[in-house]
């Protein structure tokens, strides 16, 4: 049997504000193995995003337990999920989440500052990632003076940097036009053909179509 | 990996200018008045401090209590001092300094000017006070007469040069001295400047006889300053506890004759300028208001990082979102601490940077008006007071960011900018109560500023009762001159047309008066009292346009032979006793002519002292010259030309009666704009808070006022929404603030003899002006809010 990245059981999120519960994710059980490209699809509202969310460790479940790459997570304080989180997992979201005062190159490579990394071997891996993506001539600029599908390039160099197991993608082609969109998801697929895995959000059939498999979520629940 | 986060926080500040330039700009001010504040206070604390032997150093002063006066005689009997260094043992040697006059003619060759504190001094004055030579030995200076030992400015102010051994200066144009050694200049915070002494051998003939003379009145009688040295080893409580059997052995004897109790006071030498009013003592300072503009600096500190931490808590509110991503890319709570710690580094760093670029301006300007050599000495002390600031800023800092970082756990929450959490309300309610904070330092700053200039304000106008405009005083300076030419120098200026008025008097305001003993009848019983003295001629009650109460002003022919009457002011009344009318009534041999409406010639940090005006026109004092013209430098002009054909030798010296009269309150006039500036400086910075947190607001509410202007809301209405709670905050800050100025103003204002009393339309001005400043802050940012397209504010989120 291939060894498992990502293992949950009974995964419930829930959040309470004032007096109203909403349940996002419902007692979900999810298996990922490694070097699988999985699609989570769904309608609106069906808790796609907060169960990313949660496989990515940016936020916490109410109850059940999940596994990553074979150890518990539920245990462990927010610095040692940091630490899982910049070691093993890249980052694309529909809005591309650049920092603003930040230039490209500063962007993506902020994960290697916060892994220690001395500035020399820094800026070597920058640079080269960012020649790979044709984003070569823009290190200097910022984000605001880019188009979309170049920001969403950027975030894209900042998500595999520090060359992630794991790579989650929020409806990573959200806000780009169809040219952009498949220049993406081929990026996503090479480096899934290179080992890691990859965790999408979509609504696009054609985007889930990159993907080995597809989860259907309705109302927090695993429908398939 | 410091650089770094230098590095990324110096972006973040760079690319977020309004944040950066408000915090810079509220630190500024205050590090720039704390350092203002600080060189300021030191030199109020080093005062007299700059010798070695400073800590064992007492001045000797005298409390005279007759039974119907007392007096503190900052100068008392010649043998007071040596005999007390015989015979007590803990003083290992003494040195007493003997005034030459108040003012002296100094002049070598053509160089002529008028010095004060020129000192007769014992040998042993190097040995108390460890001065250093540049040239000339201590030990033989001032053996014998003629001799001098002058500071290296008044040398190089006379011959050019610091090495003035064997030169000679001339004193009064009567006495010649030879300088015989050149010391080291003190700093300009010492009380008793010791830049020109001459030998003690110098005195005239008759002085020095009675120099020796063991009658009893020999230790009472005001003649010399006297300073003690402690031994190593010695404490004064020694010297304390021996003086009563001393009294009894030699001063016991005058004091019974006196029928009065003397107290000895031992001033330790850095207290002496701060000490209340002595007589035959120099002005004071006046040491409650260093801690006062302490305070104000503290307070400033104080508001200048609670402005930042409402700054910072607005920047971090509007880059929640970019925390978060630092954050889901790996940065650990501590990585974000560092990079926050590192931005506030570099606030800090620049603004105090910025502050020392101000002061160093500042301080080019201000020596005119403040005193520069005062800002100098102090600013010395200032480099230690960096180190206390930036070690002062770190801790708060670190304790803020601490709190703050604490509010940021999930990544998520930042990145959706949710505040259900209630960490924005947690955020908002440190902002609204460190705003609250803010405004009451703020209103107690502008209350007591407030109350402060009203009371010198109050001091400058009160009834003196004479009127001080237009009046010139020229210094005479003319012993040995027959009195006949000062008559034909006052005849000769009144033929001016610019003229109005001249009339001569022996002191000006201010001036340390002579006194004199009357025995009076009280009630039948015989009673002792002393009263100030002032020579003036017939014209000066008109001159001085004072008015008399009762009796009449001298008669204008009597100008020689002896007094035959006197002039009293009003604070003689309840003085002497004699009744509410006092003309035709005798005090010993001498008839009231008349008595002045008020007449107040000292401080009124004190009570109106009683003052006995007599007819004589001396060859020392001052013309009093009433002007017709408002042409003051033409006028001056005119004046100078006379005095220089009539007096040689003597240079012309002059002053306003205005400015004299100010001159008594200059320290308090100084210290109340001072603190007048930094008051505005913290309203400036409460409002740099107010913007940040208001903004905070904002940029909460953005969502809010899009929805009410969807809904038909007046951008008016907004803005009184946001200001209702303003208005509360206010209102918070001025309630604590009240209790707190009513106490401390009461404690300063207890200074004055004669003051204000705390009014409440000043806290009303105060919360105004708290109140209005806040206004214009938050509707200027409100309107902006608000004036945004709906559409824009609701598509926020």
């Amino acid at each position: 049997m291939e060894e498992l990245l990502i293992q949950t059981r009974q995964l419930t999120r829930q959040y309470t504000s004032e007096e109203v519960e909403t349940t996002a994710v419902s007692q979900v059980n999810l298996t990922i193995r490694k070097g699988e490209f999985a699609a989570i699809m769904g309608p609106s509202g069906c808790g796609k995003s907060t169960l990313l969310n949660l496989l990515g460790l940016i936020d916490r479940p109410s109850s059940g337990s999940y596994f990553f790459n074979g150890s518990e997570t539920q245990s462990l304080s927010d610095n040692q999920l940091t630490r899982i989180r910049r070691k093993h997992m890249g980052f694309v979201f529909q809005n591309f989440n650049l920092v603003d005062e930040l230039n490209v190159s500063e962007n993506v490579e902020l994960p290697l500052i916060f892994l220690g990394m001395n500035r020399r071997a820094r800026k070597e891996r920058v640079a080269q990632i960012l020649d790979h993506l044709k984003l070569g001539h823009r290190m200097q600029h910022y984000p605001q003076h880019l188009s979309g599908g170049q920001q969403q390039r950027v975030a894209f160099a900042r998500a595999i940097v520090n060359q992630p197991r794991l790579i989650l993608a929020d409806e990573p082609t959200g806000n780009l036009d169809s040219k952009n969109g498949t220049l993406l998801l081929d990026l996503l697929n090479e480096h899934n053909r290179q080992g890691a895995t990859v965790v999408m959000v979509t609504h696009s059939e054609k985007d889930a179509s990159y993907a080995h498999r597809i989860v259907k979520l309705l109302d927090g629940l695993i429908v398939n | 990996m410091l650089l770094t986060y230098l590095h990324i926080a110096f972006k973040y500040l760079v690319r977020q200018p309004a944040y950066s330039v408000l915090s810079i700009l509220g630190f500024s001010i205050a590090f720039a008045s704390i350092f203002f504040i600080y060189s300021q206070v030191s030199y109020q604390n080093s005062y007299d401090k700059h010798l070695e032997t400073w800590d064992r150093i007492y001045r000797l002063s005298g409390e005279i209590n007759l039974p119907d006066n007392e007096n503190i005689h900052a100068q008392l009997g010649p043998r007071l001092g040596p005999v007390m260094k015989e015979e007590l043992p803990a003083i290992a040697q003494m040195t007493r300094l003997v005034a030459y006059e108040e003012k002296c003619i100094v002049s070598a060759g053509e160089q002529v000017f008028f010095e004060d504190q020129v000192y007769f001094a014992d040998t042993t004055v190097f040995e108390v006070f460890p001065l250093k030579f540049l040239y000339g030995t201590p030990k033989d200076a001032l053996l014998t007469e003629g001799q001098m030992v002058i500071s290296e400015s008044i040398a190089r102010k006379y011959f050019g040069s610091s090495d003035a051994l064997g030169k000679q200066l001339k004193i009064n144009n009567e006495t010649t001295f030879e300088v015989t050694g050149v010391t080291r200049d003190l700093p300009e915070n010492v009380h008793h400047k010791m830049h020109m002494l001459i030998s003690m051998k110098s005195l005239r003939p008759q002085v020095l006889e009675m120099l020796d003379g063991e009658d009893s009145e020999n230790y009472w009688r005001p003649f010399a300053y006297h300073f003690i040295l402690l031994g190593e080893n010695n404490t004064i409580e020694e010297v304390e506890t021996a003086f009563p059997v001393f009294y009894e052995k030699h001063m016991a004897e005058f004091g019974n004759f006196l029928k009065a109790e003397f107290k000895i006071i031992l001033t330790a030498l850095p207290d002496v300028h701060f000490t209340p009013q002595f007589t035959y003592d120099f002005p004071k300072g006046n040491r409650s208001y260093s801690y006062l503009l302490l305070a104000a600096g503290l307070f400033l500190l104080l508001i200048a990082l609670l402005n930042y931490a409402n700054l910072l808590s607005a920047s971090l509110a509007s880059r929640t979102h970019s925390l978060g991503i630092f954050k889901i890319n790996g940065a650990e709570r501590s990585h974000i601490y560092k990079l926050l710690i590192c931005e506030s580094l570099i606030l800090i760093a620049v603004s105090a940077a910025l502050a020392l670029f101000l002061l160093t301006g500042v301080e080019a300007w201000l020596p005119e008006r403040l005193g520069g050599a005062m800002l100098q000495s102090g600013f010395r002390a200032g480099s230690f007071l960096l180190l206390v600031l930036l070690v002062l800023a770190a801790i708060s800092l670190t304790f803020m960011l601490a709190v703050i970082s604490r509010v940021y756990r999930q990544p998520i929450f930042l990145l959706k900018g949710d505040s259900s959490l209630g960490a924005e309300r947690k955020r908002y309610g440190f902002g609204k109560g460190s705003i609250v904070l803010q405004f009451t330092f703020s209103v107690i700053l502008i209350i007591s500023s407030l109350l402060i200039t009203r009371q010198v304000r109050y001091l400058l106008k009160a009834e003196i009762g004479y009127d001080t405009d237009k009046v010139v005083q020229v210094k005479l300076h003319a012993e040995g001159l027959p009195l006949e030419k000062i008559i034909s120098f006052k005849h000769e200026l009144k033929k001016s047309s610019m003229v109005r008025e001249v009339a001569y008097s022996s002191n000006v305001p201010g001036e340390v008066l002579a006194t004199a003993h009357f025995k009076v009848d009280e009630d039948g019983q015989e009673a002792s009292k002393i009263v100030s003295l002032l020579a003036i001629d017939a014209d000066y009650i008109p001159l001085m346009q004072m008015e008399l109460i009762e009796g009449r002003n001298f008669a204008r022919e009597n100008l020689a032979g002896p007094p035959r009457g006197v002039i009293l002011n009003e604070a003689c009344i309840p003085f002497l006793g004699m009744g509410d009318s006092l003309a035709g009534k005798y005090i010993g041999q001498i008839e009231i002519l008349g008595v002045l409406k008020s007449g107040k010639y000292n401080s009124l940090h004190e009570d109106s002292r009683p003052v006995a005006f007599y007819n004589e026109t001396g060859n020392r004092g001052y013309m009093n010259v009433k002007l017709n013209t408002s042409d003051l430098s033409e006028a001056i002009k005119q004046i100078r030309t006379t005095h220089e054909q009539f007096f040689e030798n003597i240079p012309f010296e002059y002053g306003f009666l205005d400015q004299t009269v100010e001159q008594m309150y200059r320290n308090d006039i100084n210290q109340s704009k001072l603190l007048a500036v930094f008051t505005i400086l913290s309203i400036v910075i409460a409002n740099i808070g107010l913007f940040g947190l208001v903004s905070l607001l904002n940029h909460k509410r953005i969502r809010e006022i899009g929805i009410r202007k969807v809904n038909g809301a007046q951008k008016w209405q907004i803005v009184l929404l946001l200001g209702k709670q303003l208005v509360i905050w206010v209102a918070i800050a001025v309630a604590i603030a009240i209790p707190l100025t009513w106490y401390v103003s009461g404690l300063w204002l207890q200074n004055f003899a004669t003051r204000i009393a705390f009014s409440w339309w000043i806290v009303l001005v105060g919360a105004a002006i708290i109140l209005i400043s806040a206004m214009i802050t938050t509707a200027a940012m409100t309107l902006r809010a608000s004036s945004r397209n709906p559409v824009e504010t609701l598509r926020y989120e």
